[in-house]
């Protein structure tokens, strides 16, 4: 049994989340509802649940807030937003789980398994790096916690030099850090990555462009990277990615 | 180049002022004492190619002697008997025709009859008599078209003189200049040879000048046509004015080949065009120059100067057309054709000057001007040239082209640069009504964008995926409906840009049920619209106030503690305006500016500010925002918006 509480300020929100929840996800005790960041505070204090479904969009104190106020957080979190490109964003580079409203059942269900099969969680230090994340003067998002087989390991993006594809697995090449394996595919990092930093050379490469040491020129040609690494360019990426580097 | 302006300024004040100058040149012309000259002596020891000037053997006669002498046959030997001036001296400003009586005598010491060829400048008339003709025949030249012309295809500068052997033969001659130009008149006796090598040089120096003209004829009257045809396809005025000012310049040039070449073409139908197309055509020219020009620079009446210059000078020159071509039925002795002969061209480039100086001076950013500067420049310069080439005596060093050639040539460049200032105007043109057909799509989309705001969206599928949950078939299907109407009506609307008003009410009115449902309880709606605009078919931008109401309820409505919001929306016709109220009694914006600003409402205010601005062409958009207050205490706001009645 996982015991849980949803925070939505739009009863027609949480009435959709609960329902679907008794009927699909019956592991799943909703223990609470609050309807704004104020009542949810007290409640999570109260109840001590194990997940809460937190909405972002919420009038005057948003999901996030909530989260920055509570000094404990030992609960996972699934986030539930509507529409906002940029919390997702953030969402995805503390690797929070998220749901997109209206809720699919079987993204409902997959993230309550999800959860369920965790043995302990890391909400303290993932909450840390999207407030991090999101307290940066321009916007930017620099730290991303990457999953790996060994829990989630804490990076900033700037110190990323290049990425490896491993069928459903990423090698990541880190500046003085022995490289990591990713449980996460190449793809998923090329989406939430910077493209004006990051920059796929090759269906199994992601370069960071700031660490280029030269270019050989060849068919697609190949990358000498600051690591000594070399790194192939296909032929379709050659044009786009000299246009990339300002040639 | 400083020396050559002074030298062209200098001209020009010459030709103003110069009358009094003439006039003392005419004293000379006053009664001395003077002895007959002897005949020139024609001798068989003469080479066979010989011109002589015959100055000395020259004397002048009063004014009308020739016509008065083929009436009575009476030799006046008091009024012969003054010296040749050979400066053509104008009589009066107004009345600038030159007319000479000139007296000579040739005896022929040969015991052959002999034949020799007078010529005498270049006058526009010219007509001679043998005084020992009984009958009194008169041969007649000149470049006037005449109609008691020897031939007219002869180079008709030389008569010829028919000299028995043996005898004294004397002539009397008659000289008529149109001109005002100071010019030479040699009086010139040339033998049979020397007028065939000059005849065959002159042909030589007409074909050459022939060809030349035919370039420019038809290089200009091409461009003209193809004008024409850019008129038809671009509906630009521009382009009209231009070709009907090209076919001017065309004429023009084609009168200046028939003077120049000695080819009679329009003139073999209308014997005076030479003399009087001239005038004419300058002026047709200047107005429809003027006229192009303001349609292509988009002259309006912000540029003071330049309009009204531009617009009183056309004026006149029209005025000044019509009046020119009164000369056709006037007799060819007019003071007012040999006015307008001989000071068309000078006033007309006159009158441009200030015009292409308001036009360097003005401070129009239009790109085409550069272009038009220039082609203006360039021919303003060559008239100016042509002028002082003329009126200096210059031109007598010209041989094988006459200096109007140096117009012609810059009438061409002109042309170039107004054909590229024109090209370049539709380029520009072209450009524009592609920016503005992406723009107004740009302007589509994020209008849509903005009445479909996603939070919106999202959230109210949401909302009827609850009604599912909890079994509620019938809301949920009211309100799919509900929802599926609103997203039909924006998108309908977001192509247009002004919908009837009941529709955009009954869209409006979806919205705000829509919201309710979201909010479920947090506020009430009341809707109160004039019966006026609901019986009219008004017309409005589509949901223009919805990003009020939106506002409305998400920073003030929904931020309330208890549920006893109110939205009130009242429309009412107000003199030419529709007055939109929106009115809650929510936080205020003060408190709700301190809770996070939604981004996409705030995006909707804008695009709403920007479309009122559009729709009603003002300034500044016609919305006022209050903040209402209780005792003190902030108690909502109001918003006024009006939109123009069209």
């Amino acid at each position: 049994m996982i015991t849980a509480i949803i925070i939505d300020d739009e009863a027609k929100g949480r009435l959709a989340l609960r329902e679907k929840l008794a009927a699909y996800c019956k592991q799943v005790n909703v223990l609470a509802e609050a309807s704004n960041g104020q009542e949810a505070l007290l409640l999570i204090q109260h109840h001590k649940p194990q997940l809460i479904f937190l909405d972002i969009e919420m009038p005057k104190m948003n999901g996030f807030e909530m989260l920055s106020a509570l000094s404990e957080k030992k609960f996972h979190i699934i986030f539930t937003t509507a529409y906002d490109q940029y919390a997702i964003k953030a969402i995805k580079y503390a690797a929070f789980d998220y749901l997109l409203k209206p809720i699919d059942i079987e993204e409902l269900k997959t993230a309550v398994e999800k959860i369920e099969q965790k043995q302990n969680h890391q909400t303290q230090t993932q909450a840390e790096l999207l407030q991090q994340n999101l307290q940066h003067p321009k916007k930017q998002l620099n730290k991303l916690a990457i999953p790996t087989l060994d829990g989630l390991l804490f990076f900033d993006i700037n110190d990323i030099i290049h990425l490896e594809a491993n069928s459903n697995y990423t090698f990541i090449h880190f500046l003085n850090k022995p490289k990591i394996t990713a449980s996460k595919t190449l793809k998923e990092f090329e989406e939430i990555l910077p493209p004006g930093i990051f920059f796929r050379t090759h269906h199994s490469h992601l370069i960071n462009l700031n660490y280029i040491k030269r270019y050989i020129k060849g068919d697609g040609g190949q990358i000498e990277l600051q690591n000594g690494n070399y790194v192939d360019v296909s032929r379709r990426k050659k044009e786009e990615f000299l246009k990339a580097i300002g040639h | 180049m400083i020396a050559f302006l002074r030298n062209i300024a200098a001209a020009l004040l010459l030709q103003i002022f110069s009358f009094s100058g003439y006039a003392q040149d005419s004293s000379l012309s006053g009664k001395k004492d003077f002895t007959a000259p002897a005949p020139f002596i024609l001798t068989d020891t003469l080479p066979k190619e010989f011109s002589v000037d015959i100055t000395d053997y020259v004397t002048s006669c009063r004014d009308g002697f020739f016509d008065s002498y083929i009436k009575n046959g009476q030799l006046d030997t008091e009024t012969t008997q003054q010296p040749y001036n050979e400066l053509t001296a104008r009589k009066s400003l107004l009345h600038p025709v030159n007319e000479i009586n000139i007296f000579f005598s040739v005896q022929n010491t040969s015991a052959l009859e002999k034949y020799l060829y007078f010529e005498c400048g270049s006058p526009d008339l010219l007509k001679l008599v043998n005084i020992n003709d009984p009958e009194r025949k008169i041969q007649t030249g000149g470049f006037l078209g005449h109609t008691n012309r020897v031939s007219t295809y002869s180079p008709n500068r030389y008569l010829i003189l028919q000299l028995p052997p043996g005898k004294t033969s004397s002539f009397l001659v008659y000289l008529k200049f149109m001109g005002s130009y100071k010019q030479r008149v040699v009086p010139v006796l040339l033998s049979e040879k020397a007028y065939q090598a000059r005849s065959i040089a002159n042909i030589d120096r007409t074909r050459l000048q022939l060809i030349y003209h035919s370039f420019i004829i038809g290089g200009i009257f091409i461009i003209s046509l193809f004008m024409f045809v850019q008129f038809f396809l671009n509906k630009d005025k521009a382009y009209l004015f231009y070709a009907a000012y090209g076919l001017c310049i065309s004429l023009l040039s084609e009168k200046i080949m028939e003077l120049n070449c000695n080819i009679h073409l329009i003139s073999h139908f209308i014997p005076y065009y030479v003399f009087y197309s001239h005038i004419i055509l300058q002026l047709f020219a200047s107005f429809f120059y003027i006229e192009f020009l303001r349609k292509l620079l988009n002259i309006s009446k912000k540029e003071k100067r330049i309009w009204w210059y531009s617009y009183v000078i056309q004026r006149l020159i029209l005025v000044a057309c019509i009046a020119a071509c009164t000369v056709f039925f006037i007799p060819e002795n007019s003071a007012f054709a040999a006015i307008a002969y001989n000071y068309g061209a000078f006033v007309s480039t006159i009158c441009m000057i200030p015009l292409l100086v308001l036009l360097i001076l003005s401070k129009k950013k239009d790109p085409a001007i550069k272009f038009v500067i220039a082609g203006f420049s360039a021919v303003v310069l060559g008239t100016v040239t042509v002028i002082y080439i003329n009126r200096s005596g210059l031109y007598q060093s010209f041989n094988l082209f006459h200096p109007i050639s140096i117009l012609e040539f810059a009438f061409i460049l002109e042309m170039i640069c107004f054909g590229m200032a024109l090209g370049y105007k539709t380029y520009k043109q072209k450009l524009e009504k592609e920016t503005m057909a992406l723009q107004k799509s740009e302007t589509e989309i994020a209008a849509l964008k903005a009445q479909m705001n996603p939070h919106f969206i999202f959230n109210c599928i949401n909302s009827i995926d609850a009604f599912i949950h909890s079994n509620d078939k019938y809301n949920a299907t009211l309100y799919l409906n509900k929802f599926a109407k609103l997203l039909r009506n924006i998108l309908d609307s977001s192509k247009q840009n002004a919908v009837a008003f009941t529709k955009d009410v009954e869209t409006l009115r979806l919205y705000i049920e829509l919201e309710e449902l979201r909010h479920e309880n947090k506020f009430k709606t009341s809707i109160q619209i004039d019966d006026a605009l609901l019986t009219n078919d008004y017309k409005v931008p589509p949901l223009i106030i919805q990003p009020f109401v939106e506002n409305a309820i998400l920073h003030g409505l929904k931020n309330r503690e208890d549920n006893d919001g109110l939205l009130q929306i009242q429309v009412k016709k107000a003199a030419d305006k529709i007055e939109y109220i929106i009115r809650d009694n929510g936080i205020g914006r003060k408190a709700a500016g301190l809770i996070a600003q939604n981004k996409e409402s705030s995006y909707g205010m804008q695009m709403s500010f920007d479309r009122i601005k559009l729709f009603n062409g003002e300034e500044n958009p016609s919305v006022q925002i209050m903040d209402l207050h209780d005792d003190d205490i902030a108690s909502g706001t109001e918003v006024k918006v009006f939109l123009n009645i069209i």
